[in-house]
């Protein structure tokens, strides 16, 4: 049996019941407001609000770690007729490498030709250095050898006009 | 035109397709229950109308989390209940508090004033006194029983206890009201308009 239904408590449960039922003195719910309030999501704790922030926070944060990471390799998505290229283009990439590959060989090339070209300069002062010494001495020889014979000749005619005088 | 819907399937109709309509049929039918529930409670009617006011937010909010096998009465009486034991909690914590009765000052049926137009016998002033200084348990299990109308099973859905465990409380409650009123002389059945 419950309670309220024991005769000798009757008179105090209608007590109780006229205490509980009387009418608290204040204006129904303003139903616009509470939906207008519920559509625009009021309601929300402060913590509640603050964690949604801090949600949102991370969000943004991952999405431009995500973008980051993209940026860093090549991707291309295409839908149609449209097509996102998002991070570096291989094809530009090898394309530019080759540039700077053909750029230094090139820069390489020149001058190990005008390193060449200057040994062979000095090469060739260097034979003509050469050539003119040698010429020199060729003729240092050939007139010291002029000199000897005429030395000789003279020293003949000495002796035949010696001998020919002691005859 | 009146929506002849039942509360659980006007909340089905909120947690499931977001029904602005269900909740404001809701709210028109427990409205003055709520506020009722909640200005017994805390004693302090504008406090009473923003815990009403949340606890149709809550409603709204948590619509997912919404049971159908339990009745709407006793998952919107468990909303308003945590809502208004955390008010007390934080009303008692708040030493510097001015007092509910100060601050709904304004309000002429909570007043003192009021109740004293109101109920100008002094037995009544004191039958009401007894009750409104009873134990926030034990106004919670008046109010939801005769206030609310829930039954006592679903009064042990909400406090977590067996229903049996809820009526011998509501049992020693009534004889001990009873006890006190005979206590003070009060013949209670004079007590009734």
């Amino acid at each position: 049996m419950e309670p309220e239904h024991d005769a000798e408590l009757r008179d105090v449960v209608d007590a109780v019941r006229d205490w509980s039922g009387e009418p608290v003195a204040a204006p129904p719910t303003d139903i616009e407001a509470l939906l207008f309030a519920v559509e625009n999501g009021a309601g929300e704790t402060m913590p509640e609000k603050r964690s949604r922030w801090i949600v949102a926070g991370w969000v943004m944060a991952s999405a431009a770690v995500f973008l980051l990471a993209l940026s860093q390799v090549n991707v291309r998505i295409e839908w149609g007729q449209a097509r996102i290229t998002l991070g570096n283009d291989v094809e530009n990439k090898n394309n530019s490498n080759e540039m700077v590959i053909t750029a230094d060989l090139e820069r390489r090339f020149n001058l190990e030709r005008a390193h060449n070209w200057q040994s062979i300069e000095a090469l060739e002062a260097r034979t003509s250095q050469l050539e003119g010494s040698l010429e020199q001495t060729a003729l240092e020889l050939a007139n010291r050898q002029y000199a000897e014979s005429m030395t000789r000749f003279n020293d003949i005619q000495t002796l035949l006009a010696m001998s020919q005088s002691s005859k | 035109m009146a929506d002849d819907r039942t509360d659980r399937e006007l909340m089905i109709a909120i947690r499931d397709v977001s029904e602005c309509r269900a909740l404001e049929e809701l709210v028109r039918r427990w409205d003055s229950r709520l506020l009722g529930y909640l200005g017994k409670m805390l004693g302090d009617v504008f406090a009473a109308r923003d815990l009403r006011q949340e606890t149709y937010l809550r409603v709204w909010r948590s619509a997912s989390t919404y049971n159908d096998t339990f009745a709407f009465s006793t998952w919107v009486t468990r909303i308003a209940t945590n809502l208004a034991r955390t008010q007390l909690a934080r009303s008692r914590n708040d030493t510097g508090a001015v007092s509910a009765w100060a601050r709904s000052g304004g309000e002429e049926a909570a007043s003192p004033l009021a109740v004293r137009k109101i109920f100008a016998n002094e037995q009544e002033l004191f039958v009401r006194r007894v009750l409104e200084e009873l134990s926030d348990a034990d106004k919670e299990l008046l109010l939801m029983r005769f206030q609310l109308e829930l039954t006592y099973a679903q009064i042990g859905e909400i406090t977590g206890c067996p229903d049996s465990t809820v009526k011998s409380r509501m049992n020693v409650l009534l004889r001990k009201l009873r006890h006190e009123l005979e206590h003070q002389g009060i013949d209670s059945g004079n007590v009734l308009p």
